[in-house]
Parts: structure tokens; sequence; C-alpha cells
């Protein structure tokens, strides 16, 4: 399954229990709603186990965190985890910044 | 072994000669999907003056944010009229578009956040029905 919105791109993909979605671009204001109702449809789906991969992510400001701030409480409060994977040198110095690495799990970085 | 002499302006930054005009304008919708080109015409000027990587994407999230945030409260359409100019050894950015508030804009704590960590300098308000900001981002230092 995959989206586009211009300069992002969203293709998420099923591995067991886990739904990992791949984000291919620029998460800024205009891209960042697309997120929020993708990682919204899963968790009303029922998924408790979400992985973001930003390998691929060439941009991301303050909206594009507070996605990622608001999937993952929404996430721990529904007793389920979101995971961030293999961000990009540009996702990764903002994680760093913002302090969000001591509070979202990070894997593959 | 090869010495590099860096000159340095008055304000100690290193001066960076370029050939770019004495300003760039650009005028887009004020949407968020045209944020896109505010910032990589910021990115481009900021390379031809021989800005840093991290520099570069420094300028790129400031102009973002300050962009995002002024073009909250556009009466539709409006325009997001942006101007680029290299002023000692930094680019100065600024952005002004028609707004329905005469407040200034609300910045979310995380873009205050990011503007502090990455912007040199930044201001953002409001006057005669528009919102604007300015921002100036130095050239880093080169190492050593």
């Amino acid at each position: 399954m995959s989206s586009n919105l211009d300069q992002l791109r969203i293709t998420v993909e099923r591995a067991g229990d886990r739904d990992i979605v791949h984000l291919d671009g620029e998460l800024d204001p205009h891209t960042a709603p697309l997120l929020k109702q993708e990682v919204d449809q899963l968790a009303e789906a029922g998924s408790l186990d979400i992985v973001l991969d930003l390998s691929r992510l060439a941009f991301i400001d303050s909206s594009g965190l507070r996605v990622v701030i608001s999937a993952h409480r929404e996430m721990a409060d529904r007793g389920g985890q979101l995971t961030l994977r293999s961000p990009s040198d540009t996702a990764q110095r903002l994680l760093e910044i913002t302090g969000l690495v001591d509070h979202i799990g990070i894997v593959g970085s | 072994m090869t010495s590099v002499s860096v000159p340095l302006n008055d304000t100690g930054r290193p001066r960076v000669e370029t050939d770019i005009d004495p300003e760039v304008r650009l005028l887009i919708p004020a949407t968020s999907r045209y944020l896109r080109l505010a910032r990589l015409t910021a990115a481009g000027l900021a390379g031809d003056l021989g800005y840093s990587v991290d520099a570069i994407e420094d300028l790129r999230i400031a102009v973002d944010e300050l962009c995002a945030a002024i073009i909250e409260d556009t009466p539709n359409p409006a325009q997001l009229e942006l101007s680029y100019r290299e002023s000692d050894g930094g680019l100065v950015v600024e952005g002004t578009c028609r707004a329905r508030s005469t407040k200034a804009p609300d910045l979310h704590s995380v873009a205050r956040e990011l503007l502090n960590m990455l912007a040199d300098e930044y201001s953002i308000g409001a006057i005669d029905g528009h919102r604007n900001f300015r921002l100036v981002k130095y050239a880093e230092r080169p190492q050593g």
C-alpha cells in the first residue's frame, strides 16, 4: 500500500505483527498530515507495533516532529509502540537537537 | 606546507566573495505546498556562498519554520514574498505576507526550539495587516 502527496511517498509494509512505514521525501507542513493520517489508520486497525523508516527522509521540520511525537504518545496510550528506524542524517540531527533520541526508540541509526 | 588565509569581516565571520546578485526575490502562493521552493532557494544561495552542508541544512529548516508560521493566518489567496541577500558574511532572508490577524504569529514550542538552535538571528512579527520575519544565518567558521 502506498500513497503520494507531491514530495513525500509513504509505503506501508506488513512484517508479522509489525507495520513498517517507509517515508521517502520531505516531511513538512504540507505532507505531515498525510503521515498522521496513515499512522492513525494503522492504529485504528489495531496495529500495536509501528516502525517509521526514516532512511530516505530528505527533510523534516517541527511539523513532522510533532506528528512523530504525537503518534509515539498515542501508541503508548494504546499499549503499543512506535519506533524510528535508520534515520537519515538530516532526521538524526533534528532528533538529537530536540532531545527526542532520549525519548523515542531508534533502531539502526 | 600549504597555508590558507581566510579573510574575516568586521564581526569575525569569514568573508565570502560571491558573484550572486545583491538580492533575490521569490513570490509564491502563501500555502504550505510551496514552502519547498523557499527552502530550495535558500539552500541554493547558501551553497553559492560556500556554506557547509550543516549550515545549509540549518538554513533550510529555519526558513521553513518561519515561512510556515507567517502563512498560517493568511486570507485566501495570498502571496508569500521572500527576499534573500548576502550581508556581512551572512545570508539574510526576509518574508512577508498578508494576514487576517494583526497578532504576531505564535511559534510552536518545537519550532521555537529549532529556531533558537539553528538560526543565528531571527525575528517574527506583524505590522499593517502583514506578518513578517527576518532571519540571518552566517557561514560557519572553517575548522582549524
